[in-house]
């Protein structure tokens, strides 16, 4: 069997309060394979913050292991790209800056970092904003800088956390549409939070539901219809009822079957 | 509005404020205010000379430079030690755990209260009104340095950890320029405070500065050249406060609302 390209082993991880011990995930163990955009779904407060920034590097499990590539990860580093929902750009440096940041930090040229910085706005459409200050920006064209800032950085995993939850309907459309036509051009793997079953079926390759607090996976889901997919048809329907089911019902524990014929 | 528009709003209350405080004190055979009339011809004779021609005329140059030297050499060198103390604080627990106490019960002392003990040290003369200046002035640039540090966005560090920025490089990177909007309202303030300790510091004996042409004229009943010294110290305040304004804007062009 090869190697998954990120496996959680048996992690879990609380933390400890003054009063009292919060566990925010539960033996949760999961293999996620390479260029696939994978959804996690759940209630909130069960988790899925936490699992993302443990893969993230930002905190250290509690109990057992994280493998990316073959090796645990010990620390946040450039080959895992987050996305924060309040997009967490630099205020001070402008949009060109902060897509080149991650390079100019790990020692490329100022002229080259610039370069291969307008290559990814071309790619989210930005172009004409490099010279801008964010707060100039709105928040679907923020949240953009953000992902040219991550792919730039030669990230082979992007870690979202409610990526387009902050953004109106329309914006959020185009975005998810963009992500997904970047995820076909790239090959990028994406592990993707949102509590919104709509966008997990429409975006996810694989769809994986938690359960509430302290979160553990009670679904895990592969959905094969192509793309684009249309959340009026029927087949879509099928599946957001299944998901729907494990999200409310809580411990539908088999996983669930395609929702649809592979092509 | 344009430039000349917003001038002349600006400048409509001081007109009114003068011409009432000119109607107050005119046709009083014995005031002991001066109108202002006389208030600025005192203060164009303290600038050039050749209206009383007394010991006053064109010493007013003087004495604002001399003043001007102690506000900009106190606050230079509380500026030179509070903002790098200040990002130690803020940073390193160790060094805030060891100095911050010290601090904190030193804080609250008024500057005032340090003036006797300034003479003893320093003597009667400007290196007590330094003293004065650097003491008034190294609080806010010390206490919003610190806050600064502290209130960098853990967002951001988090952001930059991600992207590859290591230990070291953290600082100079994302904590400093975090902090940068949050030191410079620590100079402004600090800024403001050096023009009002001047004044105590020079109250001390020295013999020039705006301050000492204040004390000496009260003490001759000169009314129109303490108020003359009032108006320099006012203006020059208010100058040098535009000039950091102007410093501060450029260098936090990136700041909502800033452009
Ligand atoms: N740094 C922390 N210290 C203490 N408790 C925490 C911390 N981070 C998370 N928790 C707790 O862990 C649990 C899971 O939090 P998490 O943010 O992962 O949930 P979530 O699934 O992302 O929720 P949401 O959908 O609302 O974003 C919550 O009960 C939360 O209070
Ligand atoms: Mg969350």
């Amino acid at each position: 069997m090869t190697e998954a390209f990120l496996e959680l082993r048996d992690v879990t991880k609380s933390f400890t309060l003054p009063a009292r011990e919060v566990v925010a995930l539960s033996t949760t163990s999961l293999q996620i394979e390479q260029g696939a955009l994978v959804c996690l779904l759940g209630p909130s407060g069960c988790g899925k913050s936490t699992l993302l920034r443990l893969v993230a590097g930002f905190e250290q499990p509690s109990g057992g292991n994280i493998i990316f590539h073959g090796k645990p990860i010990s620390s946040p580093g450039p080959e895992r790209g987050m996305i924060f929902q309040d997009y967490a750009l630099f205020p001070w440096l402008t949009v060109r800056q902060n897509v080149a940041f991650g390079p100019r930090a790990r020692g490329m040229g100022r002229r080259s970092a610039g370069d291969l910085a307008d290559r990814y706005l071309d790619m989210v459409g930005l172009n004409e904003f490099a010279e801008v200050w964010p707060h100039q920006l709105s928040g679907g064209m923020r949240q953009r800088v953000a992902i040219a800032r991550v792919l730039a950085n030669d990230a082979k995993l992007v870690l979202m956390d409610e990526p387009f939850g902050a953004l109106d309907a329309m914006t959020r459309e185009r975005l998810q549409q963009e992500l997904l036509t970047i995820c076909a051009q790239t090959g990028l793997t994406v592990l993707f939070v949102t509590h919104s079953i709509e966008e997990a079926v429409l975006l996810g390759d694989r769809v994986i539901v938690m359960s509430a607090g302290p979160g553990r996976v009670v679904s895990d889901l592969a959905v094969s219809l192509p793309h684009p997919r249309d959340p009026t048809d029927a087949s879509f329907n099928d599946i957001r009822r299944g998901l729907s089911e494990a999200l409310h019902g809580g411990h539908s524990a088999a996983p669930v079957a395609n929702g649809e014929p592979q092509q | 509005m344009t430039f000349l528009g917003r001038a002349v709003v600006a400048l409509g209350l001081p007109v009114v404020c003068l011409l009432l405080w000119q109607i107050a004190v005119s046709g009083q055979r014995y005031s002991l205010i001066p109108p202002p009339t006389e208030v600025a011809m005192q203060w164009w004779d303290m600038l050039v000379g050749g209206v009383w021609d007394d010991a006053y005329s064109a010493t007013m140059l003087e004495h604002a430079w001399a003043s001007m030297y102690r506000v900009f050499g106190g606050f230079g060198l509380a500026a030179a030690a509070g903002i790098p103390l200040g990002l130690l604080l803020g940073r390193v627990d160790l060094v805030r755990r060891i100095v911050d106490p010290t601090l904190q019960i030193l804080r609250p002392i008024p500057v005032t209260a340090w003036l006797p003990l300034a003479l003893i040290l320093f003597g009667i003369g400007p290196k007590s009104a330094f003293f004065l200046v650097f003491l008034g002035a190294f609080w806010p640039i010390l206490l919003n340095t610190v806050f600064g540090v502290r209130n960098a966005d853990p967002r951001l560090t988090e952001a930059a950890a991600m992207l590859g920025v290591g230990k070291t490089a953290m600082f100079r990177k994302v904590v400093l320029p975090a902090a940068l909007p949050s030191i410079f309202t620590g100079l402004r303030l600090s800024l403001g405070i050096s023009w009002v300790v001047i004044v105590i510091g020079e109250m001390t004996g020295v013999r020039t500065g705006l301050g000492a042409v204040i004390m000496e004229a009260r003490q001759l009943s000169r009314t129109a050249v303490v108020l003359s010294g009032m108006v320099t110290i006012g203006a020059l305040g208010f100058f040098s406060d535009y000039a950091l304004l102007l410093i501060g804007r450029r260098l936090l062009r990136w700041k909502d609302g800033n452009d």
